[in-house]
């Protein structure tokens, strides 16, 4: 199985060469705007994670790996293991970039310290391995183009869901609706967010645990699923 | 401990259902040593056939043994010792011949670096060129090279001749023939190429529609089937499906049989019997097919 992890790492380590330059850039100017850095470092870490199956998908090999030796079981677990490196490979990389730029810059107590600590990382790491946990099972069903369709459609949808779930909960508690008061709501907003924060803080590194968890069973059912669907799938 | 099978590869009402196509109750058997020739047009069932022979595809009825095992339950004990060579090879493009070589080669527990550098001495492989920049002659070569470097039991090749030029053709089927001396590989070729295979076969298995023709050893397939010419009277009073597959001329016709002897018995000197080639045999079939 690691030869298998070994041969998606080879095939996409020149994506490094893409994350390292864009990642310093991204870094460099996350004390302005940190809701970059969350997308840069969830973005680079997708790239690493998924990207070898790009590539695969590109190059056409997969008829190639599954002629080998190796079990369509094997091939799954490969490619979790492999997401599994990407994702705590570009959380890392992104750290560590994000550590050295804040002090380089010596902004770290301005810009957005909490978003470069190992706390906001693990809570990124819990969200991209839902994210591929979503993904795998979709690609290991219907190769990558539809798995990403499928995801992208999924991804939309969840979002909808939320923000409809959350303003309908704000509305029950009695807040004014953003969309149809927003003076209304920029006023309550502060208000709303410091309560936000006082009950999450003392419950956060619990909280934290409980999603990471989550997101490790969600993983395991993930790759028992995938295992289920690649090897019923004629290729 | 059981004894080695004496076939490699044993198939048996092998079945697998498309929307539009079936493969139905494909059966053969390739003994050990041997060299089997799947010759059929295109769209007959040959890649699918190869296809669950590997395990890439599930089998929707009849069994495969190879090596006495089945692909779909043992997949990696059966391809660990098979060599294949897809009709096109994909490795990846921007690596280097050798870099992907070395990627295949942690695989296999058989894998012999020195045959697979003597094969890319004798086939010319660039091994620091990237993959991507082989011409498609250089992409099959390489995939031959691999498919030859780990003492595989059994070759499995898809066309592999296809867009290769006359003088590798010939190393080719020189360096399959050298691979039988030792009694231990058996090569199962697909080919539309079928002079390739009467070079070097053994036994050849004509597949059509999904369904197998025949499958025998070539020099009875050769002896049995035939092409006979006569006059078209003549076609006029033999019944319908006498023969297996007919070219009507403007005077005569000409036209496959499965009996030569019986055809020479009942029908003597009104007509001529030649011996056939096998592209006789997929050319008259594929018509016989039509005809029906």
């Amino acid at each position: 199985m690691l030869s298998l992890v070994w041969k998606d790492i080879v095939a996409a380590r020149w994506l490094l060469l893409l994350v390292i330059p864009l990642g310093i850039v991204q870094v460099a100017v996350m004390s302005f705007l940190p809701v970059i850095y969350i997308v840069a470092v969830l973005s680079f870490a997708a790239l690493l994670a998924l990207g070898s199956i790009a590539v695969e998908e590109a190059q056409r090999t997969e008829l190639l790996w599954n002629s080998l030796p190796v079990s369509r079981g094997q091939l799954v677990a490969a490619r979790y293991l492999t997401a599994l490196i990407g994702m705590v490979t570009g959380l890392a990389l992104g750290w560590v970039l994000a550590q050295a730029m804040a002090r380089l810059a010596s902004s770290g107590a301005d810009g957005p310290s909490a978003l470069i600590g190992l706390d906001a990382h693990a809570l990124l790491f819990g969200l991209l391995a839902c994210g591929v946990a979503v993904f795998l099972p979709l690609y290991f069903r219907f190769g990558a183009g539809r798995a990403l369709l499928f995801c992208s459609a999924i991804a939309v949808a969840t979002l909808l869901l939320v923000s409809l779930l959350a303003e309908l909960i704000l509305s029950a508690k009695g807040y004014p609706s953003p969309i149809s008061d927003p003076e209304a709501w920029r006023a309550a907003a502060p208000a709303l967010m410091r309560r936000l924060t006082e009950w999450l803080a003392p419950r956060f590194g619990r909280l934290l645990a409980l999603f990471l968890g989550a997101a490790v069973i969600v993983m395991g059912v993930s790759l028992l699923i995938s295992r289920r669907l690649y090897e019923a799938r004629d290729l | 401990m059981s004894a080695e099978p004496t076939c490699v590869l044993e198939l048996d009402g092998l079945c697998k259902r498309y929307p539009g196509f079936t493969l139905a109750d494909v059966s053969f058997a390739l003994p050990r040593g041997y060299i089997m020739g799947l010759i059929g047009p295109n769209g007959a069932g040959k890649t699918t056939t190869l296809k669950l022979i590997l395990g890439l595809l599930r089998r929707d009825g009849g069994t495969i043994r190879a090596f006495g095992l089945d692909p779909a339950r043992h997949g990696a004990a059966v391809r660990s010792r098979i060599g294949f060579v897809h009709d096109e090879p994909h490795f990846y493009r921007h690596l280097t011949v050798a870099a992907n070589a070395a990627l295949v080669a942690r695989f296999y527990r058989t894998w012999e670096y020195e045959t697979f550098q003597r094969l890319a001495v004798a086939f010319e492989l660039p091994l620091d060129k990237r993959f991507g920049a082989l011409s498609h002659g250089n992409r099959t070569k390489f995939a031959l090279a691999l498919a030859l470097s780990h003492r595989a039991e059994l070759v499995v090749l898809d066309e592999p001749t296809s867009g290769l030029d006359p003088v590798f053709r010939r190393d080719l089927l020189d360096t399959l023939t050298e691979l039988l001396q030792d009694a231990r590989t058996s090569i199962l070729f697909s080919t539309h190429i079928t002079s390739d295979l009467e070079r070097i076969a053994d036994y050849i298995t004509l597949i059509q529609n999904g369904r197998i023709v025949f499958s025998a050893a070539k020099d009875e397939i050769l002896e049995r089937w035939a092409l006979v010419k006569g006059g078209r009277d003549l076609l006029a009073r033999l019944p319908r499906g006498y023969f297996r597959g007919i070219h009507r001329g403007a005077h005569g016709f000409e036209a496959l049989t499965d009996d030569a002897a019986a055809v020479r018995r009942e029908l003597g000197d009104s007509v001529v019997i030649e011996a056939t080639t096998l592209d006789d045999l997929v050319l008259y079939t594929t018509e016989s097919e039509a005809d029906a």
